[in-house]
Parts: C-alpha cells; structure tokens; sequence
C-alpha cells in the first residue's frame, strides 16, 4: 500500500504533463479512484475486501454517443489469513493480492448523465503469499514465502453517470481468473473518475 | 435519470450489492484443496541414521519445491529434494512448498531409523565381500547378508553381462 500512495505524485505529474501537451484526437485525461470487492469465491480465499484501486484513463468521444476509455488500473486488496489444515496440522496462510489491469472501456451514451458499455482488460494478477506450516503441533514452524503472477483476460459491464464536467462516478464488474488452477477473479467495483 | 438509464442502472446495482455482500464468505475446507493438488512421494518412508533417501514432489505443473524436515534436527535437504538423515532417531514431518506458488503445499512421514547392531564375525563362515571385479556392464550385484555364510560363483552370458549368484557349496569350491 506505501508503494501505491509513494507512486501517486509520480502519476499525477506524468498525467499533467500528458494532458497540457493534449491528447491526440480531441481525448481528455483523467485519473480514476475505486474501491474493489472481490466478488468470487475463488477470489475471495485468497483477497479480503475492499480493495483500492487508483489509475488513469483517456477519454475520446465520437458522434452518436459513442466513447472510447483506454486506461490502467492498479489495484491491491486487503490481506487475507486462512488455516487450510485446521487444528489437526497447523497452517497459516497470509495472502495479499494485486492486480495490474491494461484495458479500454467502450462506452455509449444513453444521455447527458449515463452511459453503459463493456470493459475489456489484461490483468496481471499477483499473489504474495506467507506459508506457515507447524506440522507438529507446539514444535517447530516451516516459513516460506513467495510472490506468484499471472496474465489473464478480464471482461465486465460498465456503468456511468455524469456527476460534473469533471467528476463521473461508476460502477462495474469485471470477470477473469487468476492462479495455476484458473479459478475465477470476479470483481465488483465503485469508482470516481476525475477528468483533468 | 431518463426510463432508459433507470433500466441499467438497477440491474448494475443489484449485481454490486451482490457480488458486495450477497454471497457467502470462504470457509476453510476451499482453502484446503491448495494442499490436495501437490503430493510427496514416498509419503511414508523409513531411512536409517546418516542414510540418504530421495524424496519427489509431485506437482502437476511442474517445477521444484521448497523442502524442509521439521523438527530440522531429523536432518537435512538438497533442492533437489534429496534428505540426508541426522544421527537422532526419531519422526520427523517433511513438508514441500511448491516455488512457483507458496500456498501449494505437501506433507510426508519420514523415520530415521538407529544404526543396525554391529555385525558379529566368526572365523568358521565366509562374509562375502562383494569385491567382484571384471564386471562387463560394470554392475555387479551383491544380494549377500553379511555373515552368512556364502560362495560366490561367476557366470558370463552370451551379452557379456556379468552375474554373481551366492549360495553354499558343500564341495568348498
């Protein structure tokens, strides 16, 4: 989480600097901020929720209310702890996941306010993992950790309203999956999009 | 908010309160089948003290392990997953954690056995010492239990691979 909030500054030049030598095609930049819910079970044993999500996104309008939203999103979840063995053979399982998401939101206008589209992403997914197994109960404790990654697909519905010229909020979830397993990655999210 | 958007927006909230709060948390018995997927082979195993035993993981992915022997005095592991028995006797739990993801995880049995008794030495009975020379293949096999008393005989096929055969000749040949 310090990483993230260590990077926004860093984010917030480069986004500036992007939008005053303007974006090609009439676009406008923007930076996005999002609260997360792993919304799969798969998902859930592994991240606890929410999570938070920041990011940057362009936007560029065409005739006919249609919208094109390239954008990246970084997100990171809670922590989770499970016990998979039980008391039998005590383990103790920390995970922390993120995920890197590069994608467009396709976008049509259905008024001033609202807009409803389809996201598509290519997430990278990251569990960092602490493994402790006691396979003795009271004795000694085997401690390994690891970071695992992995590249999958993501594709969700995408709602939006209009809040102000500038600020939009929306809601959307996204369907992937995530691990060696392929287990599903279903997240939900709530986002506010600031446009520069 | 127009009819149109009104027609979105309650079905896209109703699958955020869903997917928000609706389903049910993770119970531990999902969680488990992590440590279903990757197994140790041989699961139960015995080796005596300052032996050696080569323990695999296997993961249907592929890859290595992490290994360890708990408690650590039951002796030591290569990456490879080769365990080399302490001189304490006793049981001990190996456990196999898979590097391209931690949470996968195995667990064994291992026993170091104590050292067998000495053997004891009689004038009267021949050990066998398993000394062949010559082998073609360069694998001679020794299946004699010391102390007992043997004769080594020697055999050449036609492959030219070497056998040894014990057993007693009452001729003293």
């Amino acid at each position: 989480m310090a990483g993230l909030w260590r990077t926004l500054p860093l984010v917030y030049l480069a986004a500036t600097a992007l939008q005053a030598a303007g974006l090609p095609g009439g676009g406008q930049l923007g930076a996005q901020a999002a609260l997360v819910f792993p919304a799969s079970p798969d998902l859930r044993t592994t991240a606890d929720w929410p999570g938070l999500s920041l990011g940057l996104h362009g936007t560029w309008s065409f005739a006919g209310g249609h919208e094109l939203r390239p954008r990246l999103d970084v997100a990171l979840f809670q922590g989770r702890n499970q016990t998979p063995w039980g008391a039998a053979t005590p383990q103790s399982l920390d995970t922390r996941v993120r995920s890197l998401a590069l994608g467009a939101d396709y976008l049509h206008r259905l008024d001033d306010r609202w807009a409803l589209g389809v996201g598509v992403q290519e997430l990278r997914w990251s569990v960092a993992s602490t493994n402790r197994v006691t396979p003795t109960p009271g004795a000694a404790t085997v401690t390994v950790s690891g970071t695992a990654h992995w590249w999958r697909l993501g594709l969700g519905p995408v709602l939006t309203c209009r809040v102000t010229p500038r600020l939009e909020a929306e809601v959307r979830y996204a369907i992937s999956h995530y691990g060696q397993e392929n287990q599903l990655a279903n997240t939900a999210s709530c986002a506010l999009l600031w446009r520069f | 908010m127009t009819h149109a958007a009104a027609r979105v927006l309650f079905p896209a909230a109703a699958l955020l309160l869903l997917a928000c709060g609706g389903a049910d948390r993770v119970t531990g018995d999902r969680a488990a089948t992590l440590n279903q997927v990757m197994t140790i082979s041989p699961a139960v195993a015995s080796v005596s003290v300052g032996q050696s035993l080569q323990f695999t993981a296997q993961i249907p992915w592929g890859g290595a392990a992490t290994w360890s022997v708990l408690p650590a005095t039951g002796g030591s592991f290569t990456s490879g997953g080769l365990f080399t028995a302490s001189t304490t006797p006793g049981s001990y739990r190996i456990v196999a954690m898979w590097n391209g993801d931690v949470r996968y995880t195995a667990l064994a049995q291992a026993t170091v056995l104590p050292p067998p008794p000495p053997a004891v030495s009689r004038p009267d009975l021949a050990a066998a010492s398993g000394s062949q020379q010559g082998s073609a293949s360069g694998q001679v096999q020794n299946a004699a239990v010391v102390g007992e008393a043997v004769v080594a005989t020697k055999s050449a096929d036609v492959n030219a691979t070497e056998q040894v055969r014990h057993g007693y000749d009452p001729s003293g040949h």
